[in-house]
């Protein structure tokens, strides 16, 4: 069992329902000529706006998840509910999922990285805040890139191809949720756990203390098998220290 | 203009007409059309905001306070995290408007020390300031002010006085602060007289003072008007005095 087989579980059963709704769409290996990067800084103010996603009025998500050998389509974007050019509203609401297939032995820098390279889209006319901690992304598209035709499935096939550049990440696949707030709010149970395994993983690695009585992750250790093992790691690297 | 990210700095004795000069420079960059202006209002009496008639919901101060409360309860992570959540929340805080956005620094802080905290929201309004063409802010009389709760470099510091001794005294005394080179890092320091007669009477008012002249604005009388009745100096018409005296003082900083 791996960290988060469970959860790519219900991730898939969450497309399938929706898919049965007539709401899915999924593009594989999409091509587009390369989206001009931005420089380090640009600010779209709220007058040059021309979609804005998961805003702090809104309903947003943003995580990651990570198997080693599950089911994952490299290159795969699946989005729910319209794509930026669709959208008949300036602000709605947004989710961003990534599903990484690879090795990722040492969990810990794994996912600091992987965050990072999240945090860190260059794209021009595309700008984001994301919360990590907090699962929050909220993105704002120039009225001028909309014009140009930016698009969720260039983010996609961006954010894909950026992880795969992490030489450990051997597959990746995108979810965008954009139908409805009910839909991105349904994904909070998922969302919560996954966040939590993290937590519970980063406080193992940052804190001395593995004491499980007086861990506040206890049942999520309980829970998932993959991390009483990385704890069991850590024991035994401390021990031999 | 001088190339994007550029950052003025206004400082002086309180009274002097800081946020007047500050308000109108807003007015005459943010209706060129072609640049974005970031506004900063680091006076915590927050005079500038009604100044512009704008709509301020939470200043750096409020993000402050929520960040510490959140490194209290555990729940503030590491540096990353930290940062992307003061990115997050300036942004939020923004009074945006068309080419302008308006940032409030808010009463000073008084939750002790936290200069971890102090130290990346800086860093977060610096970087923010590169995203635009051209800074502004509106500071107390100290310039220290400027450093510790806003930025350490600026290009322009421009200090205002009225012809008041008092006005010039602080001018002068700001001067040696800023000359001695541990408040601010700046490029060009200038002065501007404010509530004049005349321009002879603006560099009398400055005679010992060794710092550029930059300009000067006449005591005006709509811009009071404006003041009294709580109007918004943004909708001050493009031939009052005070305006056509602001442009020269742009143009003589080459803004």
């Amino acid at each position: 069992m791996g960290l988060f087989d469970k959860e790519i579980k219900e991730l898939k059963a969450y497309i399938q329902k929706k898919n049965d709704k007539g709401k899915v769409r999924k593009i594989v290996n999409f091509h587009h000529e390369d989206w001009p990067q931005k420089g380090a800084s640009e600010i779209i103010l709220k007058d040059d706006v021309g979609v804005e996603l998961g805003n702090p009025g809104n309903a947003s998500k943003c995580f990651f998840v990570w198997t080693e050998n599950g089911d994952v389509r490299d290159g795969r974007i699946t989005i729910i509910g319209p794509d930026l050019t669709e959208c008949k509203c300036e602000s709605i609401p947004f989710a961003q999922i990534l599903i990484f297939r690879g090795r990722f032995e040492d969990e810990y820098e794994r996912y600091r990285e992987l965050r990072s390279a999240q945090y860190n889209t260059n794209l021009h006319g595309y700008m984001i805040r994301i919360i990590p901690q907090r699962q929050q992304i909220w993105s704002r598209i120039s009225k001028d890139a909309l014009e140009k035709g930016f698009s969720l499935k260039i983010l996609g096939r961006y954010l894909i191809e950026k992880s795969r550049e992490m030489e450990y990440v051997d597959g990746a696949e995108v979810i965008f949720v954009t139908s409805s707030k009910e839909d991105v709010k349904e994904l909070n149970d998922i969302s919560t756990r996954v966040q939590r395994i993290f937590d519970a993983m980063n406080k193992m690695v940052e804190e001395m203390s593995l004491d499980c009585d007086t861990c506040e992750y206890n049942d999520v250790c309980y829970d998932v098998q993959e991390l009483r093992k990385i704890r069991e790691r850590l024991q035994k690297l401390r021990s031999e220290k | 203009m001088s190339g994007k990210g550029r950052t003025i700095a206004v400082c002086g004795k309180g009274g002097v007409g800081k946020t007047v000069f500050t308000a109108i420079m807003t007015k005459l960059l943010s209706s060129r059309g072609d640049m974005k202006i970031l506004v900063i209002d680091a006076d915590p009496a927050s005079g500038l905001v009604p100044t512009l008639g704008v709509k301020v919901e939470k200043t750096i101060n409020d993000i402050r306070l929520k960040i510490i409360k959140s490194i209290k309860e555990s729940k503030g992570g590491d540096k990353l995290e930290i940062s992307s959540m003061l990115d997050y929340e300036i942004l939020d805080a923004l009074a945006e408007y068309p080419g302008l956005a308006v940032l409030s620094i808010g009463r000073p802080e008084d939750e002790g020390c936290y200069c971890r905290v102090n130290d990346l929201l800086k860093d977060a309004i610096k970087l923010l300031s590169k995203s635009f063409d051209l800074t502004l802010i509106d500071g107390e009389a100290g310039i220290e002010q400027i450093n510790r709760r806003v930025m350490m470099d600026v290009d322009d510091l421009v200090i205002v006085s009225d012809t008041s001794v008092k006005g010039v005294n602080t001018m002068s005394t700001i001067l040696h602060v800023a000359k001695e080179g541990n408040a601010v890092n700046y490029s060009r320091i200038g002065a501007v007289v404010n509530k004049a007669r005349s321009e002879k009477e603006a560099k009398q008012a400055m005679d010992g003072v060794s710092i550029d002249f930059l300009g000067w604005i006449p005591e005006d009388e709509t811009v009071r008007e404006y003041d009294f009745s709580g109007k918004s100096l943004l909708e001050l018409p493009d031939d009052n005095q005070s305006v056509e005296a602001v442009k020269k003082i742009l143009e003589n900083m080459r803004v």
